[in-house]
């Protein structure tokens, strides 16, 4: 089955692949290994999760003012996101989207973390703002 | 949309260069994602960089498309230390690579025409602003400064949007740059506190409480002292976006926009919350990340320190030594150090075994880690909670002092 969400594109282009859905925010440096994509915070529960290719689905970004740099940073090294979707945007992600022009996707008109599961194939269109959800499996 | 003036839609439409039309392209994405309804104009940016070769890239379009500083713009920490780079070096070691790549991304804002400071402090060094000043910086514990003591105006923004606001000399107007948005929303009651033995660190521990009580919302701080100093300013500023989010606080009577307590909140009348001391001590446990008594390092200088700072730490030291299993480090920046030198508060703590170390960040930057040190003391609650790799005991100036000639932790 498939699910369709309308939010607010602020980074246009379209992108797909399996979601990575985080309830906590995200710290892109000291949170992420930008050599290999994976989230290396101790404790935080995409701890060992690779975001690599995937499309990255969390509330709001958390960190120091560096992080655009990181993001920046793994998509020129291929680790990055394919998408981001946010619930609430927070400059420092944003800023870090535009620059590495990872479409990027807030304001859905309903809560992705509860709509999006880790492992659903999720398609990104940051031009429209709208997001189509295949769930892996029947719910 | 956001509007545009007709020089800002000219920046856009690419008039100043290719450089200038990405800033500004960037900001007003920046601007409609947060509903502002207009750019304003900068008085002060103050721009950081990180450490990734891919950053290069970004600099080099900006440059290559004529991109110059339009507001005056100064440089937080670059992360080489020119009088001990090999016993400081960076967060990733201090290989002749490393430090290349650090000098190379400091020059492309040399070349966009920054004010090379190398501090957090630059609203003490320079950077002159004034009630109603609008600025956009890198450094947390300055952004709470310069909105609460100051009264100037400007939002936490990231080290792309300060690039780009230090290019195009425009912010977006939202969040603090509205009267709406800078009403006190919680009082803080401290009137059970004696302040009458407060130390340095006990600032920062009700501050750092606060800002876990207070969340995101803007504190009202009534029943402190009347006569707060400078450096108990910074403490009470430094820990309120660590534990919270808290851009700025009032104290009526001290905030420039703020002479009562009405006047604070803007008519409304938020909840009170109580503190005491069993808080601020309850914060120092959250504050410290071990229970370990040995010490390896100590560190001072989150934010950089002020000259009385400096001062005090060299008159605590005076005649005594570290101990040689220990690395005291104090952090601020090379102007700074030129006044420590000339008055000899540089040679006492090199004398006692410890280094006045310039240019490099105490917190989130700090290379304490590639040092192999383990357990760190320190009198800031915001390196304990940044500086990455190690784990962190929370006290008092002399607290640590006592622990870097002992090696053991006797704080509280």
């Amino acid at each position: 089955m498939s699910i369709v969400l309308r939010g607010r594109g602020l980074v246009k282009g379209k992108a797909e692949g399996e979601a990575v859905v985080s309830s906590q925010p995200i710290s892109f440096i000291g949170g992420v290994d930008p050599n290999t994509g994976i989230v290396i915070e101790k404790g935080h529960e995409l701890e060992g999760c690779d975001i690599k290719g995937k499309v990255l689905v969390f509330p709001f970004g958390k960190g120091t003012t560096y992080n655009p740099f990181a993001i920046f940073a793994m998509k020129k090294r291929g680790t990055g996101p394919v998408a981001i979707i946010n619930v609430k945007t927070e400059e420092i992600v944003l800023t870090g989207a535009i620059l590495a022009e990872i479409p990027f996707i807030d304001s859905l008109d309903r809560d992705p973390l509860e709509v999006i599961e880790s492992g659903d194939y999720v398609k990104v269109d940051g031009e429209t703002g709208i997001v189509e959800v295949i769930k892996r499996r029947k719910t | 949309m956001v509007f545009l003036t007709k020089e800002e839609e000219r920046m856009l439409d690419g008039e100043y260069g290719a450089g200038t039309q990405e800033a500004m392209s960037i900001l007003v994405k920046l601007a409609d994602a947060y509903g502002a309804e207009r750019m304003i104009k900068a008085k002060s940016a103050h721009v950081a960089a990180g450490l990734f070769l891919e950053e290069i890239e970004w600099y080099e379009r900006l440059i290559q498309g004529g991109a110059r500083f339009r507001c005056f713009t100064t440089r937080h920490p670059w992360g080489i230390d020119y009088e001990h780079w090999e016993e400081v070096g960076t967060i990733y070691g201090n290989s002749p690579e490393i430090r290349q790549l650090a000098e190379q991304i400091f020059s492309y804002s040399l070349k966009m025409g920054v004010i090379p400071m190398g501090t957090c402090i630059q609203y003490l060094l320079g950077d002159f602003l004034m009630p109603g000043d609008v600025f956009s910086w890198t450094g947390s514990s300055g952004v709470v400064f310069a909105n609460s003591v100051l009264g100037a105006r400007g939002n936490m923004e990231g080290a792309v949007t300060n690039y780009c606001v230090a290019i195009t000399g425009r912010v977006p107007e939202y969040g603090l740059h509205l009267d709406e948005n800078r009403k006190g929303q919680v009082l803080i009651d401290c009137t059970k506190i004696n302040f009458k033995e407060f130390t340095d660190a006990d600032y920062g521990a009700l501050a750092f409480h606060v800002g876990k009580v207070v969340g995101g919302d803007i504190p009202v701080f009534i029943g402190l002292p009347k006569k707060l100093s400078l450096e108990d300013l910074r403490a009470i500023a430094s820990p309120l976006h660590v534990s919270g989010a808290v851009p700025m606080f009032h104290i009526p009577g001290l905030t420039p926009e703020a002479p009562t307590l009405e006047a604070a909140c803007g008519g409304e009348k938020p909840e009170k919350v109580q503190v005491d001391m069993a808080d601020v001590r309850a914060a120092y446990d959250e504050i410290s990340t071990t229970g370990e008594d040995h010490v390896d390092m100590v560190n001072f200088g989150c934010p950089h320190l002020t000259y009385e700072e400096i001062r005090k730490v060299a008159e605590m030291l005076e005649g005594r030594k570290v101990h040689e299993d220990v690395k005291l480090w104090v952090g601020t920046s090379y102007q700074v150090k030129v006044v420590a030198d000339r008055a000899g508060w540089t040679q006492t703590i090199e004398k006692a075994g410890g280094l006045l170390v310039t240019n490099i960040c105490m917190g989130p930057g700090a290379p304490f880690a590639a040092h192999g040190v383990k357990v760190v003391a320190t009198n800031s609650p915001r390196s304990a909670y940044y500086a990455p790799g190690v784990e962190h005991l929370y006290g008092s100036t002399r607290e640590c002092i006592e622990a870097a000639i002992t090696g053991k932790w006797r704080g509280k």
